[in-house]
């Protein structure tokens, strides 16, 4: 078998199983996930940080706020307000009046096995960035808060190795994956969670993704056949790759 | 072989490669299977990877210079005094058989996601030029998910990686060297080839401990 059959067993959770992964199982996927990813001058500038079976309050909370950002996100660009009654254009043109509807694809940030969030850090050098910065007139964004935003497309790059290496590392496990960047991408939209903080002092933090983790009961392609919902393809291969 | 197994003993940063181009069927077939099995939010993929090839010399070395540039400015706009002379890492950027550069992408919704939109009054970030800088993150975490797949698919076929993460994210720069067919923001940059000099793993040089990336709430 090879590593592509292993991707094409990813597939979206709408529901996970109530069978918990071993905390110990996932220590164990999760160093080997770290032990491979690679990072800008060996910073890696974020968190993953891991909430597990019995905080369940936590992934409330997450979920809240990933359908606050839906609606606030369709609010704003339909310029309407959920169950206002008042017509408006859809993005296609025709006429309707607005309802928010709490997007299913999300469920899997609430319940899960494990949810994994990933957030900005502020770094320490190791020896040898030290003596870049020192002799080479090397400058370490990832040291500064200040440039927290300005990396943050590095970064979340970086999250985005960290979580493709753990996906294939899960699903060779038997365990399930999903993903998630519906979120406030404000700094201080994480108030109440101060473990994703950045800057301690203003309450700030930069959150990337999250992650969850469990053993599916119901897929999303599932879904889709069972509703008849017809295909949901993505971009011919030729939108995305381009020979130059 | 497994994820882990292969990317612990087989990746590494490559500093030099060899002249050897690897066939094009590798990498076409490569780029297929990172386009088949990376999801995207909504199936949108909005990026795009442009190929440079082994006869686009001339265009690589204007994109290495544009790297080098921006290490020097970075270098400068955080110190001052600052003495960097670039990066002396980034020489595959320059010299190597294949040089992929993934850029932003405005992406048209599916079928599926049109009826969404028609019915369910959903909104399609990614279509809308307007929303290009907001969605950036989400995007750059779907890049680094499509460049750790085709980074797996080329290493099985024994074929090296080394990334860039240091480069200009204005396509304005790339389009006064010349290269005009740039007109949105690059993301990532990767080269592909046959390594011949690999970077050095110096002693100091080590990533933080798992235990200060991975927390326990």
């Amino acid at each position: 078998m090879g590593i592509v059959d292993t991707y094409e067993k990813r597939h979206h959770v709408f529901d996970y199983q109530k069978k918990n992964i071993p905390d110990e199982l996932v220590k164990d996927v999760l160093y080997k996930a770290w032990k491979i990813t690679p990072s800008k001058n060996n910073f890696m500038p974020y968190h993953v940080h891991v909430i597990g079976p019995e905080q369940q309050a936590i992934k409330d909370e997450v979920w809240k706020k990933c359908a606050f950002n839906h609606r606030r996100k369709e609010e704003d660009s339909f310029k309407r307000k959920d169950g206002d009654g008042v017509e408006y254009k859809t993005q296609l043109g025709n006429k309707t009046d607005y309802k928010f509807n709490i997007n299913r694809s999300y469920n899997h940030v609430r319940y899960n096995s494990h949810l994994l969030m990933f957030s900005a850090r502020i770094c320490k050098p190791n020896k040898y960035m030290a003596r870049m910065i020192e002799k080479e007139g090397h400058y370490a964004e990832q040291l500064e808060k200040k440039e927290v935003d300005e990396i943050r497309m590095t970064t979340s790059f970086e999250c985005g190795l960290f979580a493709a290496h753990l996906a294939g590392i899960c699903i060779e496990h038997g365990i399930d994956v999903s993903y998630n960047h519906c979120f406030p991408g404000e700094a201080n939209a994480w108030p109440s969670l101060p473990f994703l903080w950045y800057d301690e002092d203003k309450k700030w933090a930069r959150v990337f993704a999250n992650m969850s983790m469990g053993y599916a009961k119901y897929y999303r392609y599932q879904w889709m056949i069972d509703g008849n919902r017809g295909e949901d393809l993505k971009p011919e291969m030729e939108d995305v790759v381009k020979w130059i | 072989m497994n994820t882990f197994d292969l990317l612990e003993h087989k990746r590494k940063h490559v500093v030099e490669y060899k002249d050897d181009v690897p066939s094009l069927e590798k990498i076409k077939h490569s780029l297929w299977q990172a386009w088949k099995t990376t999801p995207s939010k909504n199936n949108a993929m909005a990026y795009q990877v442009f190929v440079w090839g082994p006869d686009k010399q001339k265009e690589k070395e204007i994109i290495y210079n544009i790297c080098q540039n921006t290490c020097v400015e970075i270098d400068h706009q955080g110190q001052p005094e600052s003495i960097s002379k670039g990066n002396k890492y980034l020489k595959h950027i320059k010299d190597n058989p294949f040089l992929f550069t993934i850029h932003q992408r405005l992406a048209t919704p599916n079928e599926y996601y049109q009826e969404s939109i028609d019915k369910n009054d959903m909104y399609y970030e990614q279509a809308h030029e307007s929303e290009m800088p907001k969605i950036i993150n989400s995007v750059a975490i779907e890049v680094g998910l499509f460049a750790q797949n085709l980074t797996s698919y080329l290493i099985e076929k024994d074929i090296d990686v080394s990334y860039n993460g240091c480069f200009s994210g204005n396509y304005i720069d790339y389009q006064k060297a010349g290269l005009t067919n740039i007109t949105t923001r690059p993301l990532f940059m990767l080269t592909c080839g046959y390594g011949k000099i690999y970077r050095r793993r110096f002693e100091n040089d080590i990533k933080p401990e798992a235990e200060e990336i991975i927390e326990w709430v």
